[in-house]
């Protein structure tokens, strides 16, 4: 048996006929983490695999997180593409380049990146995410090599052209 | 030596010019009948002449045509613009580091054109490469005139071996055969039979093929040192003890790496009494070690670097248009800043005699100076 507190006598036909229908929206946040108190023990037993109880769940969630950000959800502050271009002394000298094409340089530790399948020569792509007030976190992935394909083989070769004699190479006395 | 704001009579001196941004580097060298040659060249934008202040100086100095150019190794902060100096200056002699033929030139360019396609700096430097060996491919056609030579260990260089009146010489120290051998193989082994590209060498792999070389002028001796690492420096100083010993100035290898030098490698090159050795920082490698310079200063008179040295940890990254908050996030987890300046080319010019003192230096800013 599900009770509502009487604070939200009005909405009871409204709540009862959702619980029925499984079909809660929730408009207003701060109703909804009224709501996931009142009831939280209860639907986190019943309710748990309804859409209902998942989107008092998200509200909640989302009302947490505002808590902590008020105002908005992650931000993806700026995003770049990474190339560890060399690994020295257990660091990652890594080159980070904006879409603008700014380029800013770094090191990080190559063990950290390993974990990640990043060694030296590999792309990454490195996003900062604003998380909160003065919490910023960077998350990076790698990106695949274009390097060994045919296809770059191909734009090498037409890029380069290189039509080398060998006579000319050979050193003069 | 004196810190001198003019240059100094030029008959009978041995001149070496190192200027550097913090990149790469361009080395002047002014033989003392008045030829010029060039070792690795650096400018700070591609395609713009006007970049490399190295050129500037040779106009200053009314330099007109080069005696040689030497290329230590494929590493583009050694060769960036280096085609357009061959094209304005066409050399009597162009030194590089072993290429063995043709075909291993071609496999070379491709295999940095593949790797850059992979790099967050694309499709440039291979291209510089390959102007260089394109030149190298025109060079015996009448308009360049200009000999070719690979330098390795123990390699007499110039002036040809038939000259025996000339009181100068300019030797090979590296790359040692063996170490050379090795590369290729593993070079070779980086692509597939279809010439597709299956692994990528470690950057600094390259250095392996790195050329050094030393400047004999009676007393004289330079050593210039190129990107040289342990291992070549141990078989440098195995095959020539004689000559790797005293010298009047050093362009320390591989911008002062702790890798940069073997052991007892400065105790020979070094002279507390004369020695000046002159750095080219790397910043984006966070070059020079601060172990090496304590280790090199303790053998030599002077050390003088072609930009400032600072630590990446140090470094700030200051833009308007970017997200402060997201610069200072990357600032704290990956020690970033942001690339350097092109503008801030320093330089240091040591003016020799041939008794093995520089009698002069110029420190032109941000290069600096310190000892006694």
């Amino acid at each position: 048996m599900i009770t509502v507190d009487y604070a939200f006598d009005d909405f009871r036909p409204r709540l009862e006929q959702t619980l029925a229908g499984d079909q809660f929206h929730c408009g207003n946040s701060s109703f909804a983490k009224d709501i996931v108190y009142d009831f939280q023990e209860l639907f986190n037993q019943t309710l748990n695999s309804t859409r209902w109880g998942r989107a008092i769940k998200v509200s909640g969630e989302t009302e947490d997180s505002r808590e902590n950000f008020p105002g908005s959800a992650q931000q993806v502050l700026e995003t770049f593409t990474g190339h560890v271009d060399a690994i020295q002394k257990g660091w990652a000298f890594v080159t980070l380049r904006d879409p603008y094409g700014e380029i800013l340089n770094g090191r990080y530790s190559a063990t950290d990146l390993a974990k990640q399948g990043i060694g030296e020569g590999c792309r990454f792509e490195c996003s900062t995410i604003k998380i909160g007030p003065n919490q910023v976190r960077i998350s990076y992935r790698p990106l695949p090599s274009l390097s060994g394909t045919p296809e770059a083989l191909r734009i090498v070769r037409e890029r380069l052209s290189l039509t080398l004699d060998d006579e000319n190479f050979i050193e003069d006395p | 030596m004196k810190i001198s704001s003019k240059i100094p009579d030029e008959v009978d001196l041995l001149e070496l010019h190192v200027f550097g941004t913090g990149q790469g580097k361009s080395i002047l060298v002014r033989l003392p009948d008045g030829k010029w040659g060039v070792v690795d060249y650096f400018g700070s934008r591609r395609g713009d002449p006007s970049s490399n202040p190295a050129q500037a100086y040779l106009g200053s100095r009314g330099v007109e045509e080069l005696e040689f150019v030497c290329l230590t190794h494929p590493h583009d902060d050694h060769y960036r613009g280096m085609s357009q100096l061959l094209e304005r200056f066409p050399p009597r002699h162009l030194w590089l580091f072993p290429i063995l033929d043709a075909k291993t030139a071609a496999r070379l360019a491709e295999y940095l054109g593949l790797v850059e396609l992979d790099s967050s700096d694309p499709q440039e430097a291979a291209d510089e490469l390959a102007k260089i060996l394109d030149w190298c491919n025109r060079r015996n056609k009448p308009a360049a005139q200009c000999r070719l030579k690979y330098v390795d260990l123990g390699k007499d260089i110039y002036p040809s071996p038939e000259d025996t009146q000339s009181a100068l010489r300019i030797r090979g120290i590296a790359p040692a055969p063996r170490l050379m051998k090795s590369y290729f193989e593993q070079l070779l082994a980086c692509f597939r039979p279809d010439g597709t590209l299956q692994k990528k060498l470690p950057h600094r792999q390259h250095n392996v093929i790195s050329v050094a070389l030393m400047i004999e002028w009676n007393q004289t001796r330079i050593v210039l040192g190129g990107d040289v690492e342990r291992e070549g420096w141990r078989l440098a100083l195995e095959e020539c003890p004689d000559r790797l010993c005293r010298c009047a100035a050093v362009k320390i290898s591989h911008h002062g790496s702790d890798n940069g030098y073997c052991d007892g490698l400065w105790r020979a090159l070094g002279d507390q009494s004369r020695t000046v050795a002159v750095l080219t920082p790397f910043h984006n490698h966070d070059l020079p070690d601060p172990e090496a310079i304590i280790h090199i200063e303790e053998s030599v008179k002077v050390l003088c670097s072609t930009a400032p040295i600072v630590r990446i940890d140090r470094r700030l990254s200051a833009h308007s248009n970017a997200s402060l908050e997201s610069r200072q996030a990357l600032r704290t987890e990956f020690q970033t800043y942001s690339a350097p300046s092109s503008t801030q080319v320093g330089r240091c010019s040591f003016f020799l005699d041939d008794r093995g003192q520089c009698v002069a230096c110029e420190i032109d800013p941000p290069a600096f100076a310190r000892g006694s």
